[in-house]
């Protein structure tokens, strides 16, 4: 109990000097909250708008699919398949959609397409698919005969708005498959590799079209917490007990942009090791130096009976005291600056494009971690750059540090 | 008289000692027969073209007219759902004609190796762009296990032109020189696709094998079989074929 009130007394009798320690144990563990929710936050709203603008958290396909997508890789049963997903809990939405490659032409121009068969509302419901609407309007119905174009693909034919848009492709039964529909609106994606090739049919033209009768090739599934699609990914795919489809997560059918996702999280561990490495240089300096200037004190502490790991609790005590308090302190800077960066957002002018998607504002997030992994690393080295010094002033020797001064 | 006679029997008997034809003509010769093969200065052709892959069967009836090398114009004949589509291609340029829409689509070039009617041609092979004469450079070859009364010619296309293959071996029958197959190898030598020539027929005083079938190496179960069923070769032909507006007439 002693060296607790010792420790304390140490702490405020040099208050420069703890302070000095102090500061930069806050500004690095300040820093690093706000490093890992400002990342933690860009991910996952990356994550978020790449998965479900787009190509949904879980897709639902043929098993062989993925490997080497056909027009003739499709499955049936959407409504049977469409009760389990309603069936399993987590899953929020779910949409069913059609492909194929073809030829879009309007007037003069043409242009390769990329045909996508969607259920207008139940894309709405799962993608918001009407929010990238830029011009015009959504489908009126599943069986409209009207063509949605990417805002690239619609540039490329010079289409405007109830221009016939001619589309030429091949039908699963290996027939001519041509017809020509009413452009109703363009969308924006967000994706310009995706814009300057997609062409939107509803879901029954487009089956229609391909000759896929009630066939489709995707279903893609929006789950309620981003965190738990591994999971409920399984739980559908034991609901479904289909050999003949595949279940897999955006971790899966979306590999390169987890990859590249992954990458840039190893440099954030990265980053976060600077920042630790130099709230630790910080600590040990202050620490050593004040072990340094006190070394006549310790010799007196030796001199009357106190034992050398008196010593080594003391010093540590101090320094896990200041860092805690300075925790505290950096938590509630670290917690300010995120929840503003949470609320507005930091915009860039011009936006800047990953995995093909332009993004213009980016967001922290508070989450647990964001202080957790921060605070132990703090700790930890606080604790290992203290026991040095500590042990440097209990070998002290009380008689010629003594005489020193 | 007797003079005569000596002169006309040394001729007979030097035969023999007159220089060979040289290999390199001798596979000049073949590949310019191959690149002649079904064209020439005009043709027109009634044409049946089988596609097989493992999902459908289907067989298409068309007419095709040809100009040189590199105008092509085909309209479609059957089945009934595609009759009266029709392809004009002129050089690098090609359109499409959908008879349902009743409008004419451009090819773009970035689609010009795509597959032609859901065949396994490319929209390139319809014309020959580039002929063995011109763009390749060409060889007579030895392949590892020689068929006897085969010739073999090995053409790699020359530098700098945009051409997908690594080369092409062409086996033709020492007799009359006339193709059996053709073999197309991608950059890495790995075989790509496959064209066997059957079924020699002659159409038109001219004679040529009826049959072509085409088997790309990737694609398993895939097949594509070419039957002339009538052929005339170097007849006048009316320069209005290959236009736009015939494309866009419809029929």
């Amino acid at each position: 109990m002693i060296v607790l009130k010792m420790a304390f007394r140490n702490i405020f009798r040099q208050k420069r000097r703890s302070l000095f320690t102090g500061l930069s144990v806050v500004g690095g563990f300040a820093l690093a909250v706000i490093f890992i929710g400002w990342s933690d936050g860009s991910y996952n709203s990356i994550i978020d708008q790449f998965t479900r603008t787009r190509l949904g958290h879980i897709q639902i396909h043929e098993k062989t699919y993925l490997d080497r997508p056909t027009l003739y890789k499709t499955f049936a049963d959407v409504p049977k398949i469409g009760a389990v997903l309603d069936r399993t809990s987590g899953v929020e939405a779910w949409t069913p959609r059609v492909f194929s490659a073809g030829l879009a032409g309007a007037g003069d121009q043409s242009a390769g397409a990329r045909i996508i068969g969607i259920d207008p509302q139940r894309e709405e419901r799962t993608t918001r698919f009407e929010g990238t609407i830029i011009q015009g309007r959504p489908f009126r119905g599943p069986a409209a005969r009207e063509a949605i174009l990417g805002k690239g693909l619609a540039e490329i034919l010079q289409a405007k708005l109830g221009d016939e848009i001619v589309l030429l492709s091949q039908g699963a039964d290996g027939s001519i498959a041509e017809d020509q529909y009413q452009l109703v609106g363009v969308t924006s994606s967000g994706d310009e590799m995706t814009d300057r090739i997609a062409y939107y049919l509803p879901l029954s033209t487009a089956q229609d079209f391909l000759v896929l009768g009630a066939k489709v090739h995707e279903i893609a599934v929006v789950v309620s917490k981003l965190g738990r699609v591994q999971a409920v990914s399984r739980a559908i795919a034991a609901g479904l007990a289909d050999p003949a489809l595949s279940v897999e997560p955006w971790q899966v059918f979306a590999k390169s942009f987890y990859d590249a996702m992954k990458a840039d999280q190893a440099g954030l561990w990265v980053m976060l090791f600077v920042i630790v490495i130099i709230v630790a240089v910080g600590v040990l300096n202050t620490v050593l130096m004040s072990v340094l200037e006190r070394r006549r004190e310790y010799g007196l502490l030796k001199a009357v009976g106190t034992r050398p790991g008196g010593i080594v609790r003391l010093v540590v005590l101090e320094v896990l005291i200041l860092s805690v308090i300075s925790m505290v302190i950096g938590a509630g800077l670290g917690l300010g600056a995120n929840a503003f960066l949470a609320r507005h957002g930091i915009r860039f002018g011009s936006g800047f494009t990953y995995g093909g998607m332009v993004f213009d504002t980016m967001r922290s997030e508070i989450n647990l971690r964001s202080f957790t992994i921060p605070a132990v690393t703090v700790f930890v080295s606080a604790l290992l750059v203290g026991l040095f010094p500590a042990i440097k002033a209990s070998r002290t020797e009380p008689a010629r540090t003594m005489r020193m001064h | 008289m007797r003079k005569l006679l000596v002169l006309a029997l040394a001729a007979l008997t030097s035969l023999p000692l007159l220089p060979q034809e040289s290999p390199p003509a001798r596979a000049e010769e073949i590949v310019r027969r191959m690149d002649e093969l079904y064209r020439s200065s005009t043709s027109e052709a009634l044409v049946e073209m089988e596609v097989v892959t493992p999902e459908w069967q289907r067989t298409l009836r068309m007419r095709a007219w040809s100009r040189g090398m590199k105008d092509t114009f085909i309209r479609i004949l059957e089945p009934k759902k595609e009759e009266g589509f029709a392809t004009l291609r002129i050089g690098n340029e090609m359109w499409n004609y959908l008879p349902k829409t009743a409008k004419v689509l451009k090819v773009p070039p970035s689609m010009m190796m795509s597959s032609w009617m859901g065949s396994d041609f490319t929209n390139d092979d319809l014309v020959k762009e580039f002929t063995f004469v011109e763009s390749y450079r060409f060889e007579m070859t030895t392949p590892d296990a020689p068929e006897p009364g085969l010739v073999y010619v090995k053409c790699v296309p020359k530098e700098g032109l945009p051409i997908v293959w690594g080369s092409v071996v062409l086996a033709v029958r020492e007799s009359d020189l006339m193709p059996v197959w053709e073999k197309y190898y991608d950059e890495k030598g790995r075989l790509a696709r496959d064209i066997e020539f059957k079924d020699v027929r002659t159409f038109g005083g001219r004679r040529i094998p009826a049959t072509m079938e085409l088997v790309p190496a990737a694609k398993e179960g895939h097949k594509t079989v070419l039957r002339y069923v009538e052929a005339k070769f170097d007849i006048p032909l009316s320069p209005d074929i290959f236009t736009l507006r015939n494309l866009q007439a419809g029929r």
